[in-house]
């Protein structure tokens, strides 16, 4: 599916769902537009931009890999081995959506999921008790990583990283 | 006007049609009425007449029985019982016995005259039954009926008839007619007129006579009267009409059989006609009504459809305005419809307003005053031609216009005709907007135009390019001729070596400048972004440039300004080849002695690690006309003066090189003066690498005070500013003099200088003979380094002997100074534990394995970024497959996910490296995962995993780990 559908109709709910708390972490222009700068959009998730910008450099590449996360397959295939109770694929899903975190600098859902995959570890063909309540969080962060992300793509500022002429890759 | 005239009298002709009809049917009808009537009344009259006639037959032949009777009868008394008996049987009211000459004697016995008058011969004489009145004294009037009687004595009376009386009013009751509503009166005459018998109801009108009355109430002529009576005589019956001065009535006469009499009715015409009246009344009331309901009808329908269809012309018209001004809003035609003698204005389309600006008062008025309108003249200047026009022609022309509301300008073509409307001659014209048109005609032109210059351009190029690629050609064939002739001459061998490699490098850089233009006009250069310093660049640029310089007795001069970055990301290459393209071209254009400078400027350097950079080429040289720069920077373009025809060139260096900044993101300008010179500034953008912290450095060798020597302070300003950034303190001199006797002062007060910097050329005492004066105050302990921007290699050895120990190019960059200071320290090259190898990793081709796909793109795009081509396995086994397929050497790193489905990594290492691949045992395997545990390092160890990356991937760890691997 486009990602683009995809993101529009998470954002549909999401949006609904998830309004801004604090004044401050999105500025809302005059004609009611919610927008969002790089940096809010990091700080909301939970993790810091100057870090991610270091590895990755260019702010592009950063939304176009974070744009990509909402087709990441990681989370789909954590709930699917969830559901099907194997803890070894669980594991490995889970380690797997934790990579892709660190590499993109999503704090919140990093955190969450590392829990989960340390939960899932221990050896067992069974997926421990421990583990439901802690993908719960993983869920959750997951989808409010997902939303934030969303938000930002569809109405985004600039930001001063970007506002200095391209540098072209 | 005909047409009203004829339905006027198409009108008259019906009405009068009408009227005699109407008046005919009256006749026809009254004739039918009286025709009626008369009938009618004859019927009556008829039945009259018989009823009188029976009555007095009756009354007659009663008296005629009894007659014989009587005389039968010898008792007289038996005879008057008899009467009696008669009498109250028949109701006459008296008997007489009638003697001869008129006496008469009744059974009682009464006598007296009976006045019969000539009645009484015909009764005595011709023994005709008689009717005759009798004025009795002492009686109402009476009739008699007289009857012949044999001769007969009554009481000794001598009788020749006997009568019978009967009562006026019994008499006249059988005259009466109960039809016509006891209006009419009927009468019994003599012929003479004389009445006998009146039943007229109306007792007003007592007749004695009724051709008298006639004759004297009545209008009728005497004429008339007189035929009546000859009527009367000759037995005639008939019915007339006469008129008395109330009414008008039927006169019905009829013979009565008796003698001379006749029965006469007269009725009112009108109670006659009554119903005939009513009937004919009602028929015409009846037949109007329906004219007139017809006629109304008639009327409200041709009303109606004369409204309906003013309506339809209405709707019709409407509609054609309608769609006209809809029309009009919509096409950009302009119609004007004028009178063809005044140039009044009968129509202009509202669309007016939209095109040309002005509304259609405006347009009227204009016609009969001066404006401006059409390109400085007046609207009447588009009227110019219409006088040329005849009646039923056409002419078409163009004309220019500027719309008064917008200021545009465009063209309009103009058809215009000359016709006959409603009888007055009128031009028509037809405003059409061609602006459009003629633009992208004009634009197609200037396109063609362009298309063609473009293809002569590269005709031209391709003549030159030929030209320009067989001169050294040829010389490369020549020299190799000349090679191995003269093989035995190492001399000559060198020098054609030499010139051959010249040539040759020449020949590439032509060949090169059409690669890259075709390459950046294809649009397939991609910048190869590699981490590099700034200074080396510039170093390697002048080392080039210098020689061409000197060859041409040019002085070149390099000089920075600004917070200068040392290390940055960007392309090496592209940047060398602007920075040369720039000199080379400054060097070309400018004559021998001519000066030339490169200046470089950092411009805000962003804390975002970004640093702007300004290269700025300057010469004093020939220049360029302004037309030209305009185009230098097309392909081929080069200018065509006397001086510049002998320089070569493919003219493409100018294009290149902006197709190059373009590509950084940057910008490129020019300013030049025709024998001035020209200036050409280059602005950059680029990311500035990690710089890391150099206070350590400086710390590390205990460095915190410099002396700087320069005699342009500027430089000596700047130096202060970098290195304050950093906590070493500078002084600065302006003069080798001033240096001296600071070195001295420092010396005194036991704050000595670490590094002195000397610039070497200076006014008054140049660096070197600084360097000596210095050694000789303070000695051989404090080092020396000399800045310059000159070619420092003819004077390395002198300035050694005076002291010197460090040489350093100007422009003046920390990297380079922390290099050279280092390498004086140390003893010998020094690579900086933060400096990075970018030459090893650059170019190098990874297997990579890496089952999630966003990672994997992550990973590739960092690995690219470093100059590192990598191809990507989802899994363990699929790595194991794609390294055991490929050629020797094909990768040089092997980057293994450890949590992977199929196969993992460890498990993967494993086999890899008992494959039996050449490289299998070789090839370094680096881990890649987020645990640092020691066991999971051990355990990649034991796999036979070389090294173990942390997750996220981090290019600085990885080059780490690469470089240590290659090195």
């Amino acid at each position: 599916m486009q990602w683009r559908e995809f993101c529009s109709s998470h954002c549909i709910v999401h949006l609904q769902q998830h309004m801004p708390k604090e004044k401050n972490a999105e500025s809302i222009t005059l004609t009611g537009e919610i927008t969002m700068t790089i940096e809010e959009c990091y700080q909301q998730l939970g993790g810091d931009y100057s870090e991610v910008v270091k590895r990755l450099s260019a702010l592009t590449l950063i939304k176009k890999f974070i744009s990509k996360f909402l087709q990441d397959k990681s989370f789909e295939n954590l709930c699917g081995e969830i559901q099907s109770g194997n803890r070894r694929g669980a594991f490995r899903a889970a380690h797997t959506l934790k990579g892709v975190c660190q590499n993109l600098g999503f704090g919140k859902l990093m955190i969450s999921s590392e829990k989960l995959t340390e939960a899932l570890r221990a050896d067992g063909e069974e997926i421990p008790e421990s583990a439901a309540a802690v993908f719960e969080n993983v869920r959750r962060d997951y989808e409010e990583t997902t939303a934030v992300i969303c938000r930002y793509l569809t109405s985004e500022l600039p930001s001063e990283a970007d506002l200095s002429f391209g540098h072209k890759v | 006007m005909r047409k009203r005239l004829l339905s006027a009298a198409l009108a008259a002709c019906l009405l009068v049609a009408i009227l005699a009809a109407s008046i005919s049917y009256f006749r026809f009808a009254s004739a039918k009425i009286y025709e009626e009537s008369s009938h009618h009344l004859m019927e009556i009259y008829t039945q009259v007449n018989g009823a009188f006639h029976d009555m007095v037959s009756r009354k007659w032949k009663n008296v005629q029985m009894w007659v014989p009777y009587l005389s039968d009868i010898k008792d007289e008394d038996k005879v008057a019982s008899y009467i009696q008996e008669r009498q109250e049987q028949w109701g006459f009211t008296d008997f007489y016995f009638i003697s001869h000459n008129g006496d008469y004697q009744t059974i009682d016995g009464d006598n007296g005259y009976l006045n019969l008058k000539e009645q009484l011969p015909k009764l005595i004489l011709e023994q005709e039954c008689v009717m005759a009145d009798a004025a009795i004294p002492g009686s109402s009037e009476l009739k008699i009926f007289a009857v012949p009687a044999a001769h007969g004595t009554f009481r000794g009376f001598e009788y020749e008839a006997v009568a019978v009386s009967y009562n006026n009013s019994d008499i006249v009751s059988s005259l009466d007619i109960s039809a016509f509503g006891g209006q009419s009166d009927s009468y019994v005459i003599y012929s003479n007129g004389r009445v006998l018998i009146d039943n007229a109801g109306d007792t007003d009108r007592s007749v004695f006579n009724f051709l008298a009355y006639l004759e004297s109430e009545s209008e009728m002529s005497a004429q008339q009267i007189e035929d009546l009576r000859h009527k009367f005589l000759q037995r005639e019956s008939g019915v007339t009409i006469f008129q008395t001065a109330e009414d008008s009535y039927y006169l019905v006469y009829a013979p009565v059989a008796f003698q001379d009499w006749v029965v006469l009715g007269v009725v009112p015409t009108g109670v006659v006609n009554a119903s005939m009246n009513q009937l004919q009344k009602i028929t015409m009331l009846v037949v109007i009504g329906i004219t007139l309901a017809l006629s109304a009808f008639l009327f409200v329908f041709l009303i109606r459809r004369n409204r309906q269809s003013l309506v339809e012309k209405d709707t019709e018209i409407l509609y054609r305005e309608k769609l006209f001004s809809t029309l009009s809003n919509n096409v950009d035609d302009i119609f004007i419809m004028l009178d063809a003698d005044d140039y009044k204005v009968s129509y202009i389309s509202p669309n007016v307003k939209r095109i040309l600006g002005l509304s259609q008062e405006d347009i009227c008025a204009q016609i009969s005053e001066e404006h401006r309108l059409f390109q400085e003249k007046d609207f009447r200047s588009a009227l110019k031609h219409l006088p040329e026009i005849m009646l039923g022609q056409r002419q078409e022309w163009e004309q220019e216009y500027i719309n008064q509301q917008t200021g545009e300008s465009g063209w309009f073509h103009i058809l215009a005709f000359r016709t006959e409307i409603q009888g007055t001659e009128r031009y028509v014209m037809v405003l059409s907007d061609r602006t459009r048109a003629r633009e992208i005609n004009q634009s197609l032109n200037n396109a063609l135009a362009v298309a063609k210059s473009a293809n002569e351009a590269k005709s031209n190029f391709l003549a030159n390019i030929s030209h320009d690629i067989r001169t050294p050609m040829n010389a490369i064939v020549g020299l190799c001729a000349l090679l191995s002739r003269d093989v035995d001459n190492p001399e000559k061998v060198r020098e054609y070596t030499r010139k051959i490699s010249f040539s040759s490098q020449h020949l590439l850089g032509l060949i090169n400048d059409v690669l890259d233009m075709s390459k950046i006009e294809s649009g397939q250069t991609l910048l190869n972004i590699t981490e590099f310093n700034m200074a080396d660049t510039i170093e390697e640029v002048y080392t080039i440039v210098l020689p061409q310089t000197k060859a041409k007795g040019q002085s070149i001069e390099l000089r920075t300004r600004g917070n200068l970055p040392g290390k940055i990301l960007g392309d090496k290459t592209r940047v060398n080849q602007i920075l040369l393209n720039l000199l080379s071209n400054s060097v070309k254009y400018t004559p021998e002695g001519g000066k030339i400078s490169l200046t470089l400027e950092g411009l805000e350097l962003n804390t975002r690690k970004r640093a702007r950079i300004r290269f700025t080429v300057a010469d004093n040289g020939y220049g360029m006309s302004r037309d030209f720069i305009k185009n230098i920077f097309d392909p081929f373009a080069r200018e065509d003066t006397e001086c510049k025809k002998e320089i070569r060139g493919t003219g493409l260096g100018m294009p290149i090189t902006k197709n190059i900044v373009d590509l950084m993101g940057g910008t490129i300008t020019v300013q030049s003066e025709p024998g001035r010179g020209s200036t050409f500034t280059v602005d950059l953008e680029f990311q500035t690498a990690d710089e890391e912290s150099v206070n350590s450095f400086w710390q590390h060798y205990g460095i915190t005070r410099l002396l700087v020597a320069d005699d342009d302070e500027d430089i000596c300003k700047d130096i202060r500013t970098l290195m304050s950034d950093i906590g070493v303190d500078v002084s600065y001199a302006t003069s080798g003099a001033e240096a001296v006797d600071l070195v001295c002062q420092a010396h005194e007060r036991q704050e000595e200088f670490h590094i002195v910097i000397l610039d070497w050329k200076m006014p008054g005492m140049d660096g070197v003979e600084t360097a000596r004066r210095i050694r000789a105050k303070v000695g051989q302990d404090i080092p020396i380094l000399v800045l310059t921007a000159y070619d420092f290699s003819e004077i390395e050895e002198e300035a050694k002997e005076a002291g010197v120990d460090m040489f350093l190019p100007k422009p003046f960059f920390l990297s380079s100074f922390e290099r050279v200071v280092a390498q004086y320290y140390e003893g010998k090259p020094v690579e900086m534990s933060s400096e990075i190898k970018e030459v090893s990793i650059q170019g190098l081709h990874v297997l990579a394995a890496e089952d999630n796909e966003l990672n994997s793109e992550i990973l590739a795009e960092l690995l690219e970024m470093e100059g590192i081509t990598c191809e990507l396995v989802p899994n363990g086994k699929e790595a194991l497959d794609r390294f055991r397929c490929s050629e020797p050497g094909e990768f040089d790193v092997i980057l293994m996910d450890i949590q992977m489905p199929v196969m993992e990594g460890y498990e993967a290492a494993r086999r890899i490296r008992t494959c039996g691949h050449p490289d299998a045992e070789t090839i370094p395997i680096v881990a890649m995962t987020a645990n640092a545990f020691e066991e999971d390092v051990q355990r990649a160890l034991d796999a036979g995993m070389n090294a173990h990356m942390a997750k996220p991937v981090d290019m600085h760890g990885l080059k780490l780990i690469l470089s240590d691997l290659k090195g």
